[in-house]
């Protein structure tokens, strides 16, 4: 018995909490449009815990997928078709945003800025939201190094 | 599988039914819920329940330590998070000495009590602990010891100044350099420094039964006959108080007499030899059982620690004896008095200020003349650091460092060994040209211009330069 079996007892043992979590939220998205199916549901869980192990992060409980498509889904850009590829992309910007940042920015925050940028000078572009949050981060990481010099 | 209530029966029946041995207290309830499944006392489900609860408290800690901005962390933290919680509960369930309690409770109270009352047992812990500290700080040897001073002030503040019981309880953040007779290392967090700083009091109560005079007179004695600088290297001050009290008394001597010709701990070694191994078992128990008497020594964890350190003297003792280097293992007084007739060239008072230094650079460097270089060298240089850092300061160049060594006196060139083939010397190495020839790298350049000066010297001069290296006290000119 050791931290890793710890660790994935939680994943087994919610996936079909967060699958039927993620069915849910169709209850409001519905009156925009927008439906998960249980096989779009069971990719983003699948595509979370992929993103979250590649990216050396862990999260126990289900916040962000939840507030991102809170956020995301009255957006002009998302519709039936890319609804379910888009909140795929979407959390793996966001935990590559929580990377970058070196843990500085609350989930809050980034998602925010994600959410203006998506809507405003990406135009809805996945592609170009990336471009726009890694020059974020990286601006953000020089003016964090400048902060720890003086310090 | 079997139906744990809590009668004594079934406790009993766990008892025989918990392997002990493969406990294991860096992991401890861990291993105490592998064991439990192993004897029958957990269910799968009750570990598992306890896992989940465990993830519970993981989860509430990792918003606690993200002030609730975050949901997610690294790997590393959430290793770092899990790793304290678990070494708060494995704090509580320590506390009891039988293993079934523990397991009882473990079984019986919610993951959540117990971790609440480990933090609340740690918290205790830590006020006991810097009690602790403050108490060995004001009863300290006045000692010039570098490890021993930097881990009172330096190393033990840091550890008090960074712990965290909630988020790192189970880290040891300190650098701690200082060696004890008795030092696990197995254990970590607040558990490691409370152990570790009441060895330090026992030690240091032993210590105190001497004056810092007659310490100081061992030290250097000990850093005589080790060709090292006692100030700088790992010694346990105890383990050579103690070794010293115990030879002495089977010398003959009080437990207090510290001092041991080199006659008697001859005699003492050639009687050794021809006592068997339980008579010199019996010879060390009753030397240690003198010392406790001549002392008065009243406290129970002191003579417990004396008494532990018996069986490591033990087996040093016979080694000692087989290898025929008892008089390594023992610090003899000196017999001579030549040291004090040794006049060192060097004047660590007239040492020069940075200003006057940066002058003399400035000069030597408009010299095209070695001999007009060594002159200005030898008219202003008195300190031996001084005298080192004009060689590392690339004033001379290859020959002239040759030059101006051979307008040096043996007792300079002795000096300056030593700190150029101070590891050599400590390692017992004696013989001057052998060192020279194996030693591949030095620190600085003038330190490999000064080896191949000493390989040409000739024999006279280099025996007379390896008679006065012995005589130097390498505490007292290391820079």
């Amino acid at each position: 018995m050791n931290f890793p079996s710890i660790l994935s007892i939680e994943e087994v043992r919610l996936k079909e909490f967060f699958i039927n979590e993620l069915l849910r939220t169709n209850e409001e998205t519905k009156k925009l449009g927008l439906e998960l199916t249980r096989e779009d549901a069971n990719q983003i869980v699948s595509t979370r815990s992929k993103v979250l192990k590649n990216y050396g992060r862990v999260e126990l409980g289900f916040g962000v997928i939840l507030r991102l498509i809170e956020c995301f889904s009255e957006s002009a850009f998302i519709n039936e078709e890319n609804y379910a590829a888009t909140l795929n992309d979407l959390q793996e910007a966001f935990y590559v945003m929580k990377n970058e940042t070196e843990d500085e920015l609350g989930d809050e925050k980034i998602i925010e800025l994600m959410k203006d940028m998506f809507e405003n000078s990406c135009g809805g572009s996945v592609e170009l939201l990336y471009g726009s949050l890694e020059a974020v981060s990286k601006n953000f990481r020089q003016k964090l190094a400048r902060k720890g010099g003086q310090a | 599988m079997m139906s744990f209530a809590m009668g004594n029966e079934l406790q009993l029946e766990s008892r025989i039914l918990i392997d002990r041995e493969r406990l294991d207290e860096n992991q401890y309830t861990l291993s105490l819920l592998q064991e439990g499944i192993n004897a029958g006392v957990f269910s799968s489900t009750e570990v598992s329940n306890v896992q989940i609860n465990i993830m519970e408290l993981l989860k509430e800690l990792i918003m606690r330590y993200t002030k609730g901005e975050s949901t997610s962390v690294t790997v590393d933290t959430t290793e770092r998070l899990l790793s304290s919680i678990l070494y708060s509960i494995d704090f509580y369930l320590l506390g009891f000495d039988d293993t079934n309690e523990a397991l009882i409770n473990l079984k019986e109270k919610s993951i959540r009590k117990i971790y609440e009352q480990g933090l609340e047992q740690l918290r205790l812990c830590l006020a006991d602990t810097k009690d602790l500290y403050l108490k060995i700080r004001k009863t300290r040897l006045k000692l010039d010891i570098e490890a021993y001073n930097a881990t009172i002030d330096e190393a033990i503040p840091v550890f008090f100044e960074k712990y965290n019981i909630v988020f790192d309880a189970h880290m040891t953040m300190a650098t701690i350099d200082y060696p004890l007779v008795f030092d696990d290392m197995r254990v970590r967090g607040i558990t490691y420094i409370k152990n570790y700083l009441r060895n330090l009091e026992a030690e240091t109560q032993y210590c105190r039964l001497f004056s810092d005079q007659d310490i100081n007179k061992l030290l250097q004695s000990f850093g005589r006959m080790c060709r090292l600088n006692h100030r700088i290297e790992l010694i346990n001050i105890f383990e050579l108080l103690l070794n010293n009290s115990i030879f002495s008394v089977m010398c003959g001597n009080s437990a207090k007499q510290l001092s041991i010709t080199k006659e008697k701990l001859n005699a003492l070694a050639e009687n050794l030899r021809r006592t068997d191994s339980k008579s010199l078992k019996k010879l060390i128990d009753d030397a240690v059982a003198a010392i406790i008497d001549d002392f008065q020594i009243g406290d129970r964890f002191l003579i417990k620690y004396i008494t532990r350190y018996k069986k490591q003297f033990e087996a040093r003792i016979i080694n000692a004896l087989e290898n025929n280097s008892l008089n390594s293992f023992a610090v003899t007084e000196e017999e001579d008095n030549r040291k004090a007739e040794m006049k060192f060239a060097f004047d660590e008072v007239r040492s020069m200020s940075h200003k006057e230094f940066r002058e003399m650079v400035d000069k030597i460097l408009k010299q095209s003349k070695a001999e007009s270089k060594i002159n200005i060298i030898n008219s202003r240089v008195w300190s031996l650091q001084d005298f080192m850092d004009i060689l590392s300061s690339d004033c001379l160049f290859c020959d002239e460092y040759g030059l101006l060594f051979d307008t040096l006196g043996d007792v300079e060139i002795a000096v300056l060994s030593c700190q150029v083939f101070y590891e050599e010397f400590r390692d017992g190495l004696e013989d001057l040209y052998s060192i020279i020839r194996n030693k591949r790298e030095y620190e600085a350049e003038w330190q490999g211009y000064f080896a191949e000066f000493i390989a040409e010297l000739g024999n006279d001069r280099t025996k007379s330069i390896k008679a006065l290296i012995a005589e130097i006290d390498h505490g007292e000119i290391m820079l």
